[in-house]
């Protein structure tokens, strides 16, 4: 594997709940190369949600350092984060949220927009929802889509961003099985052929398989799989 | 176009089926604050403007005054007429006699006119509301309204004058005798001051009356549009030197103007909580939105928005609907006011008070101005106060930790 781009180390976040502290994630190390796929699996509430969080910048951490490509992020301010975000992470989520009020194209073309993406987006947006086979249904509103289609534009407004990294936090959660494994392996072959890398938190044991390195969170750790 | 801009107008304004409710609410809110700011305003100023007229009409645009009689008014007339600005000028004698008929008396004030000026006539007969300004001779009279009525006097009867002279004469002991005039006209100028108590006679008539012989008790000056009364008249009382003053009709009404002043700025004022009113609506709306839209927040910061441009998102949708709702406003306005007739007319008929605009107000119809000054004023307030209401749900969503706002149920 090339250099990582993306690298945890020593990564801790705890919660209060009332009276008790909550130590969630307890030194955490993990790193992603260039085109890499990671899976993450894990109990409900054993943090995975909040290590992609921690990973993109979106949450900050209590002690451990953060680095995408050559640059440490975890001491950043929201806005600096916000702004090296915008061409090196994207995040797929399981909800889709995409914005209801615009079309697909427009929502694809929102993640080129706002990560500054040379180029005219329009026609960026229209080539990756063709790729992602949705080139019929561009102009359709997210309201008139099915759950599948709906992730699948997710995922083609993440790579409009022309990331380094996609994180995807259970991306299939709100999909039957076989719309699942169909997102899986889309997603899985954009960013193979965009060499982007991908950290995959999912609790299907057949899509974690897919993934070069896999990791269980237990405890607040984090433990690779066979 | 920024993506936040796209983005604030699509919120406004969504692709598709979807009816935009709290835009539609937002706007409607906006455009009926600004109708009303247009409509009342410019009604005020149209009625203003009529009294304003009256007034001028009235009194003159300036009148040049002494202490005592004014012998050498052709002179002084002259001086006057040389003024930059004055078109017009004529001599004028005023004064209280005694008038009555079949017993009734009353005490009207006596204007003199200048029967020679072809204007002045004019003016008066622009006011006659029963007889002919070509029965106006010097033994007769035309009476205002507020005469007419008191006096139970018609066009064509004639009325018994007594003045100051008579007064002389009994101490003298001799048998006063009094003028009879008759009634040429009767005029309605629509300001009240007037048409209660006024008697207009030609000035050799006001002259005999008063025994001025040839003397006037001042000079009523018309000044050329364009020129400021006020100016003209502070610039005549540099040259007249000190027996004599000249003042403008806006300065021997600045009280009368001061009020109506006073009124229109109140009612402005009272009016702009109208648009208070909408702003606090357009906040609650994009509130409401900025809490509908939390988690899409929280995915424009994930894909790199900062926290100004999603601010800017959602402050932009207060300065368009700001703007959208002033431009409805605008018409809305314009279109009421171009059918105010008929809205007038309809309210008098379903009040059955049809007589009293005209009886009230002097006004047959529902006088305009339109400024553009208010206009600009109007347009100004509407989008600053849209603008401000938007900027309070723009914090809120600017100051939302993405991570957060993600989570938000």
């Amino acid at each position: 594997m090339s250099n990582p781009i993306l690298n945890g180390s020593g990564l801790a976040k705890h919660f209060r709940s009332g009276d008790k502290d909550i130590e969630v994630l307890r030194g955490v190390d993990i790193s992603l190369a260039e085109g890499e796929f990671v899976s993450i699996q894990g109990e409900s509430g054993s943090g995975k949600t909040t290590l992609l969080n921690l990973l993109a910048g979106l949450e900050t951490t209590d002690a451990g350092e953060i680095t995408w490509g050559e640059h440490v992020v975890s001491s950043l301010k929201i806005n600096s984060l916000a702004k090296r975000r915008r061409g090196f992470i994207a995040l797929v989520f399981q909800s889709y949220y995409l914005v209801p009020e615009i079309d697909a194209i427009s929502n694809v073309g929102l993640g080129a927009r706002i990560a500054k993406i040379d180029g005219d987006w329009r026609s960026r947006a229209e080539s990756l929802l063709e790729r992602v086979g949705l080139e019929e249904r561009k102009h359709s509103l997210p309201n008139t889509l099915s759950g599948g289609e709906r992730q699948r534009v997710a995922i083609a407004r993440a790579l409009a961003a022309s990331p380094k990294v996609v994180l995807a936090d259970e991306p299939t959660g709100n999909l039957d099985e076989g719309t699942g494994d169909g997102i899986i392996a889309l997603l899985k072959d954009l960013c193979l052929e965009e060499k982007v890398g991908l950290i995959l938190v999912t609790h299907n044991n057949i899509h974690a398989s897919l993934a070069d390195t896999k990791y269980h969170l237990k405890d607040g750790l984090l433990h690779q799989t066979s | 176009m920024p993506w936040y801009i796209y983005i604030a107008l699509r919120h406004l304004f969504p692709k598709g089926k979807r009816f935009p409710f709290f835009t539609a609410m937002s706007i409607t809110g906006v455009a009926l604050g600004v109708a009303v700011l247009i409509i009342v305003p410019s009604v005020f100023n149209g009625f203003q403007a009529e009294i304003r007229r009256n007034l001028a009409d009235a009194y003159g645009d300036l009148r040049v005054e002494a202490r005592t009689i004014i012998n050498n008014h052709r002179q002084l007339t002259e001086t006057v007429l040389a003024e930059e600005g004055v078109k017009r000028a004529v001599p004028y004698a005023h004064g209280m006699v005694m008038m009555q008929y079949a017993n009734r008396p009353t005490f009207p004030l006596v204007q003199g006119i200048d029967v020679s000026s072809d204007e002045e006539l004019d003016t008066v007969a622009s006011h006659i509301v029963e007889g002919d300004i070509d029965d106006f001779y010097d033994d007769s009279v035309i009476i205002s309204t507020g005469i007419a009525t008191a006096l139970k006097l018609r066009v064509g009867e004639t009325a018994m004058i007594y003045n100051q002279q008579l007064l002389e004469q009994l101490t003298r002991d001799e048998v006063p005798l009094p003028r009879e005039v008759e009634i040429a006209a009767i005029v309605e100028t629509g300001w009240y001051e007037v048409d209660e108590n006024t008697v207009l006679c030609t000035l050799r008539f006001m002259q005999e009356l008063y025994g001025l012989g040839e003397g006037v008790h001042g000079i009523k000056a018309y000044v050329e549009s364009g020129y400021d009364a006020d100016k003209v008249a502070n610039s005549l009382n540099g040259k007249l030197g000190i027996d004599f003053w000249a003042s403008s009709w806006r300065f021997a009404n600045r009280e009368m103007l001061a009020i109506l002043e006073f009124e229109n700025r109140m009612m402005f004022f009272l009016l702009f909580i109208i648009l208070i009113v909408s702003a606090f609506s357009i906040m609650s709306s994009l509130l409401i939105s900025v809490i509908r839209k939390t988690r899409e927040i929280g995915v424009f910061s994930s894909m790199g928005a900062t926290a100004s441009q999603v601010a800017a998102c959602f402050c932009l949708q207060g300065v368009v609907i700001g703007i959208v709702g002033a431009a409805f406003g605008f018409v809305l306005g314009f279109s009421l006011i171009g059918v105010r007739e008929e809205i007038t007319s309809a309210i008098s008929n379903f009040m059955g008070v049809a007589e009293s605009m005209s009886e009230f107000y002097g006004f047959a119809y529902l006088p305009i101005d339109v400024q553009s000054d208010d206009l600009v004023r109007v347009a100004i307030l509407a989008i600053i106060i849209s603008t401000l209401a938007g900027i309070v749900p723009a914090f809120k969503a600017a100051l939302m930790k993405p991570v957060e706002a993600l989570r938000s149920e």
